[in-house]
């Protein structure tokens, strides 16, 4: 147990990824040495970046926080601190069933921590991470929350509404990484699409990518997690005409039966579906796509599976992953807690 | 077609294509014996053979 040191576990997406990185550097900033290494922790305090989307990831960020609990019962570890989407969700439930946790913080009011260490939060270094990816690429959140109301998902419960970053902000840290190497920028939000219509009141994502792709040293910025609804057509043409703009986006389409879209509440059709594939496709020779495609959501039957079957040996993405429907409940989480606290 | 150097993993160098995300997409892997690669450049390749997920290169 190394004083002064910090162990930062991250658990979830490349959304939180970010910021652990900035929590790090602002910790790096008051003087401590911060590891991000949840196989090897050395240090005298842990912080659990944790994950609250699905039941799985909720149990793999429980079972992470019990873990560091029982280093703290035998001595291994001084103080324990827990953040991220699990605790933004389950802040109060936590805090009574897992008591040996120090203090529970939320998503957004992480900086909290700093002054709970007696330390300072540095304003002016809000933006700086220290980046724990190879270091010629970074992950690159544009934007935090979202606005729409997917019918099996609960970020927008846990993140709140869409905020975009400032463009400034964003062009700003790009020739900041860039200036340390950064070659490779994966945008990220949880709706790329969306970026713009609260603080410009337009969709902005094609501007956006266009000043990225025009920083020099940056050689490629890849596009994650659009949205099919009143997807920005201007993007396309960025992505065909800038050459670092890799031809690959990442879009999760979920369905194609109109009737599972309609109760996923996507706002999207079958037809819309396959025009905006041909349209893409058609606008940005050699893209190679990659989505996400859920089975097994409520109202689906045979005929819509089928429909699903046909989309993709129709479409073939390139790049494909399927999961099958998640029951979303609070209460998955207290039996595990109770079950875990008994196995205990 | 180009790709950007990862990491070393045992006798292969790990490198990534325009087309594939980093940690869930496929990995190109070219053999150390083919000479030294440097992580975070980029190098030519020619795909040679693949596995399930993965696609094996040599430099050009």
């Amino acid at each position: 147990m190394r004083k002064n040191t910090i162990d930062i576990i991250t658990l979830g997406c490349s959304k939180n990824l970010v910021d652990s990185e900035r929590l790090i550097h602002q910790l790096e900033l008051n003087g401590y040495r911060v590891t991000h290494d949840s196989e090897n922790p050395q240090g005298e305090i842990a912080v659990i970046n944790t994950c609250g989307f699905i039941g799985d990831a909720k149990e793999e960020s429980i079972n992470m926080i019990l873990e560091f609990c029982q280093a703290k019962e035998e001595g291994r570890l001084k103080q324990l601190y827990v953040m991220g989407c699990l605790s933004e969700r389950y802040l109060k439930e936590l805090g009574k069933e897992i008591p040996q946790v120090d203090k529970f913080y939320g998503k957004f009011n992480w900086n909290e921590l700093l002054s709970d260490l007696g330390k300072a939060y540095h304003a002016e270094g809000c933006y700086g991470r220290r980046i724990t990816t190879p270091k010629h690429y970074a992950y690159l959140k544009i934007s935090e929350g979202c606005d729409r109301r997917c019918a099996y998902c609960a970020i927008p419960i846990i993140t709140g509404k869409h905020v975009s970053r400032p463009m400034e902000d964003i062009v700003a840290e790009v020739e900041t990484l860039v200036s340390k190497g950064v070659k490779e920028f994966q945008i990220i939000a949880q709706e790329l699409t969306y970026y713009g219509i609260d603080l410009y009141k337009r969709r902005a994502i094609a501007e956006l990518v266009e000043r990225i792709a025009d920083i020099k040293g940056v050689k490629w910025i890849r596009l994650h997690y659009a949205y099919p609804n009143d997807f920005p057509l201007e993007l396309l043409r960025v992505m065909r005409e800038k050459k670092n703009v890799c031809k690959y986006l990442d879009i999760a389409l979920q369905h194609i039966s109109t009737k599972v879209l309609g109760n996923m509440r996507r706002g999207v059709t079958s037809e819309e579906t396959y025009k905006l594939i041909d349209d893409i496709r058609r606008e940005v020779p050699g893209i190679h796509l990659r989505t996400t495609l859920m089975v097994g959501f409520p109202g689906e039957g045979e005929g819509e599976f089928e429909e699903l079957k046909e989309f993709v040996s129709r479409v073939r993405f390139e790049r494909m992953g399927a999961f099958a429907y998640s029951e979303e409940e609070a209460r998955m989480l207290h039996v595990i807690l109770r079950m875990k606290c008994r196995m205990k | 077609m180009d790709v950007i150097i990862d990491r070393k993993e045992g006798e292969f160098y790990v490198g990534r294509t325009e087309f594939d995300s980093p940690e869930v997409d496929p990995e190109v892997l070219i053999p150390v014996s083919d000479g030294v690669l440097r992580t975070g450049c980029f190098y030519k390749v020619e795909i040679t053979d693949s596995d399930d997920f993965d696609l094996y290169a040599k430099r050009i």
